[in-house]
């Protein structure tokens, strides 16, 4: 296959995980602390519920980027 | 539902299915199999781990109104990077496919366990 194309598609899928993993823990954190901030009191569930958000809005970009390194092997 | 005791918990379930695997990879003909699942699970640990340390230090720094701070995605994307490089420099010991399924292990068990949870509170 065309190696300029793999080179692509590297870096699109690599560029469009960061970006979605960015947005997603971004959307998360900013949620769990307005809610820390209005309810103190609801602190340690909120943190759970923010611990369980993260790793599952991670795992995707973490699947694109080891996508991206298979890609690089094909090379 | 207490923050350190789920994050504690899942660690503990983690590291269970880690001998587990560690049990299969010694005693079963699979062993690149197991052995990159054994490689996939260890640092999926890792990354479990500097999760929780994350949100526990977030969490106190935006108490103490500090609003400077990084969340480590970018520290567990090259934990798991690693791990994969790591697979596939040495593809006669581990395999690929093991490695992935037990970097997303600690994933799994995110998902699975507040569901035993709520039931078990039932």
């Amino acid at each position: 296959m065309d190696v300029g194309l793999i080179a692509i598609g590297i870096g699109i899928v690599a560029g469009f995980a960061a970006l979605a993993g960015a947005l997603g823990v971004a959307i998360v954190v900013k949620g769990t602390l307005e809610g820390i901030t209005r309810q103190p009191e609801l602190r340690g569930q909120l943190q759970t519920v923010m611990f369980i958000g993260i790793p599952l809005v991670e795992a995707l970009p973490i699947i694109g980027v080891v996508v991206s390194f298979l890609l690089l092997g094909q090379m | 539902m207490e923050f350190g005791a789920t994050a504690k918990r899942m660690i503990l379930y983690t590291v269970a299915l880690l001998a587990l695997i560690a049990i299969l990879a010694f005693t079963t003909p699979y062993n690149t199999f197991f052995y990159g699942m054994l490689l996939g699970t260890a640092f999926s640990l890792l990354n479990l781990y500097m999760t929780y340390a994350q949100v526990k230090r977030v969490t106190s720094e935006s108490k103490a109104l500090r609003t400077k701070f990084a969340f480590g995605t970018v520290s567990r994307i090259a934990v798991s990077v690693i791990c994969i490089v790591i697979a596939v420099s040495f593809p006669h010991i581990f395999n690929l496919a093991g490695a992935i399924i037990g970097l997303m292990l600690t994933y799994a068990i995110i998902m699975i366990e507040p569901i035993f949870h709520i039931k078990r509170l039932q």
